[in-house]
């Protein structure tokens, strides 16, 4: 369950602090809660919104809110972004019970969507496009249509301990060559030692590599879909993977494990691909290595290109919302307004990792790395250079979830070697192509 | 999921009215009686039409739906009829029967593991005396009390690897364990499933001894027998049709294992699948792929595997008992 599956890269984290009581929880199903849309009071100018979300300080930012906009009053519950809580929205929208505004991954989005429990604001939301970054903006609209607006971004960069590379005589990569030759030439040494951790419940490395590569497994036109797992840029991550895998230069700690940390923090696995809304976690948990991290921008596939992946966190607006325009409209001064970033982005009154989606992000950059963990000086010209450089290639199609839990179900045998990144690709391509078609969906195959 | 409870609600059959000579009207008496018959078990049906009957007819009907969706795929589907569409793709789902077989081979080591080891313990009871009897059978059931959930939390904090006494324990030796290899799941998984049925298995074995006749054993004994030879040849064939039965409710519940596996995932999601069992997929198509049409398909298929499964065995077993 856990996203049981879709457990994309941002969940892990958050799965792995929860504790193990936590989640026999959420298998409880206590889902649906009676809490639903209000009623319009369009008649009295009033309006009242439900808005369901997990970040650390919505609360307190939904009470500026209602303090300046007695008019929309904004009620607020506060929700999980782990599987549980995906699947009480989900069932909440489906009986018809769904908060007006809720906070979700962009990969939800589109589940969410491709169920129609989301509505099409984009006649009250293209006013705001110029405010985010296209790729932000675009993952808030699949397909072209706009669902939500974008509240969140957590771009990915690179990030490494110092001391180990010196000790052990390797380069900081700036291309995934360098990094495969750090990690043959760590592996000679000791071949315990590992360059980078993917885990074998969560394949979001890869979809990070094709992400980064320029592939895009979903691309919209107005003919329908082109899958295309097997482009020659998806063949380009495939092929680093591969690698990685082939030379033993991976350990395979899962998320979900507690001693997970100790991966990295007991000087085993020396680096990883990582982003701003982790390392507030990271900072708690590297009591050994605390203050010997540097980050730089990930590695490229050719030298002197620029690119990187990211996740969104979307505020969408969901199914049976009487009042999208209003909701649009506090969904953007939840993602934009300087008064709501400052309070959501301080590790004060919100989550200090939490990052603007914003086409411009300077008033941002300058806390989001924790100082203590990464002493280095020009973290906030690495994160803004990572947030200016996400791939807007990348799409998500509307069958994202359940492919990605198909495609998580082979994630194990292609860590241990018993099937190829190739080969995954192509088993991918013929099932999404099978399960589009199989719903009436026009899809045909790119190459 | 442990072994299933018994219903006891099936047989309040109202008892007929005591025949009274000032009473002309026996026929009405009898009436009346039924009437008040139906009324007590009236809660009763309606709960059983209500969250049983329904929902299966419900997840039939919904089984041969169909979401279609147009163009790029996002908006509201259209529900569609979608005839056996959805049993063709179950048939074809690797993934789901290798699920089925997963569950079905460890029926097979565990039933028998917790059956042999509940006849013992229930055989053991029945020759020491009964207050010691009263305590062993209290304790060797506290296993059953403690909810699934729990239970396996109990056993998930042992097979940690970080928090386990038994990883820190082996560590001292200088050996390693790994509960959760593509070997070891199975036994980690298969001793919570043990220790969790154990107790209610050997309670309704030991009932079913108390009520065999104490002169069997007498008659066994002045023929010669030992207790042993007594064991084997007269209290296991009497508490035959136990075992006949707790085995069909264990299969049932195996099939339909879930709580464990689900939460010893947490431990090594690499190691224990969102589909390892048959209820995970199901559980995985319904919440997180919003599938419910082919959830609903392939819970009607695992019902009539279910059903074909336990009685096939009842028929094996009675059949031998007859032969």
């Amino acid at each position: 369950m856990s996203r049981n599956p879709h457990h994309p890269a941002r969940r892990r984290l958050r799965s792995a602090l929860a504790s193990a009581v936590a989640l026999s929880a959420a298998v409880s199903l206590a889902a649906c809660s009676s809490s639903g849309t209000s009623p319009s009071a369009a008649a009295a100018g009033k309006v009242t919104l439900q808005f369901w979300g997990s970040a650390n300080g919505l609360s307190k930012a939904v009470a500026a809110w209602n303090s300046t906009h007695p008019n929309i009053q904004v009620d607020f519950t506060t929700d999980t972004t782990d599987a549980a809580g995906f699947e009480k929205l989900a069932a909440a929208a489906k009986a018809g019970n769904a908060p007006c505004v809720a906070q979700f991954d962009a990969q939800d989005l589109v589940t969410f969507a491709s169920q129609g429990l989301v509505q099409d604001v984009s006649q009250y939301a293209d006013q705001y496009k110029s405010t985010y970054s296209s790729s932000a903006w675009q993952a808030a609209s699949p397909g072209g249509s706009t669902y939500g607006i974008p509240v969140e971004a957590a771009p990915n960069f690179f990030a490494y301990q110092v001391n180990l590379f010196k000790k052990y005589g390797l380069t900081v990569p700036s291309t995934w060559t360098q990094l495969i030759a750090d990690g043959v030439k760590l592996h000679a040494q000791n071949p315990n030692l590992k360059i980078m951790n993917y885990a074998p419940e969560d394949p979001s490395g890869f979809v990070g590599l094709n992400w980064e590569a320029g592939a895009t497994w979903y691309k919209a036109t107005s003919n329908g879909w082109i899958i295309d797992f097997t482009s020659a840029d998806a063949l380009k991550a495939a092929n680093v993977l591969q690698q990685l895998v082939s030379d033993h230069l991976l350990s395979n700690v899962s998320y979900t494990d507690p001693g997970i940390w100790k991966t990295w923090d007991g000087g085993t696995t020396l680096a990883m691909t990582t982003s701003t809304w982790q390392l507030p976690v990271y900072s708690g948990v590297f009591p050994n290595s605390d203050g010997d991290w540097a980050i730089t921008t990930v590695p490229q596939y050719a030298a002197g290109d620029a690119s990187t992946d990211s996740n969104f966190n979307i505020a969408g607006i969901l199914k049976g919302c009487a009042d999208p325009q209003q909701a649009t409209e506090f969904a953007n001064w939840l993602g934009s307004d300087s008064a709501a970033l400052k309070i959501t982005t301080d590790g004060a009154t919100g989550y200090p990792g939490w990052f603007p989606p914003l086409a411009d992000v300077s008033n941002y950059v300058d806390d989001v790395v924790p100082a203590k963990m990464i002493p280095q000086s020009n973290t906030a010209e690495i994160v803004s250079k990572a947030a200016a450089e996400v791939n807007t290639t990348w799409e998500y199609g509307p069958d994202y979830a359940t492919m990605y839990n198909e495609m998580a179900s082979y994630w194990p045998k292609v860590l241990n070697g018993g099937m190829t990144a190739v080969q995954l690709l192509q088993t991918m391509q013929a099932w999404t192509l099978n399960d589009l078609k199989s719903q009436g969906i026009n899809a045909t195959a790119g190459s | 999921m442990s072994i299933g409870t018994i219903s006891a609600g099936a047989d309040t059959a109202p008892a007929s009215p005591a025949p009274s000579g000032r009473n002309p009207r026996r026929g009405g008496a009898r009436r009346s009686g039924a009437a008040k018959g139906w009324l007590f078990n009236l809660p009763y049906i309606l709960g059983f039409l209500g969250v049983y009957v329904a929902p299966v007819v419900y997840a039939v009907w919904q089984s041969m739906e169909k979401q279609m969706r147009s163009g790029l795929g996002f908006g509201a589907p259209r529900t569609v009829f979608a005839g056996f569409g959805n049993f063709t793709t179950v048939f074809e789902d690797g993934g789901f029967w290798s699920s089925i077989v997963r569950v079905i081979l460890i029926a097979v080591v565990e039933i028998p593991v917790v059956l042999g080891l509940a006849l013992i313990m229930a055989l053991l009871l029945d020759v020491v005396g009964r207050r010691t009897a009263k305590y062993f059978r209290l304790g060797f059931l506290v296993p059953y009390m403690v909810p699934g959930v729990v239970a396996t939390l109990i056993w998930l904090y042992l097979y940690s690897p970080i928090a386990s006494p038994f990883v820190s324990a082996a560590k001292h030796f200088g050996t390693t364990i790994d509960f959760f290899t593509s070997v070891t799941t199975y036994f980690s998984l298969g001793n919570v499933l043990v220790w969790e049925q154990i107790g209610f298995n050997m309670i309704l074995i030991s009932a079913a001894l108390q009520a065999v006749p104490r002169e069997l054993f007498e008659a066994a004994r002045i023929d010669g027998a030992g207790e042993a030879r007594i064991a084997w040849s007269v209290k296991v064939p009497a508490v035959r049709p136990v075992l006949v039965f707790t085995g069909m409710f264990s299969i049932i519940a195996m099939l339909q294992l879930f709580t464990e596996p689900i939460i010893l995932r947490q431990l090594n999601p690499g190691a224990i699948s969102t589909t390892f069992t048959p209820m995970q997929s199901i559980y995985t198509s319904t919440f997180s792929d919003l599938n419910y049409d082919y959830a609903a398909a392939m819970s009607v298929v695992l019902a009539l595997v279910t059903g074909v499964l336990a009685f096939v065995f009842y028929r094996f077993t009675t059949r031998r008992a007859a032969a």
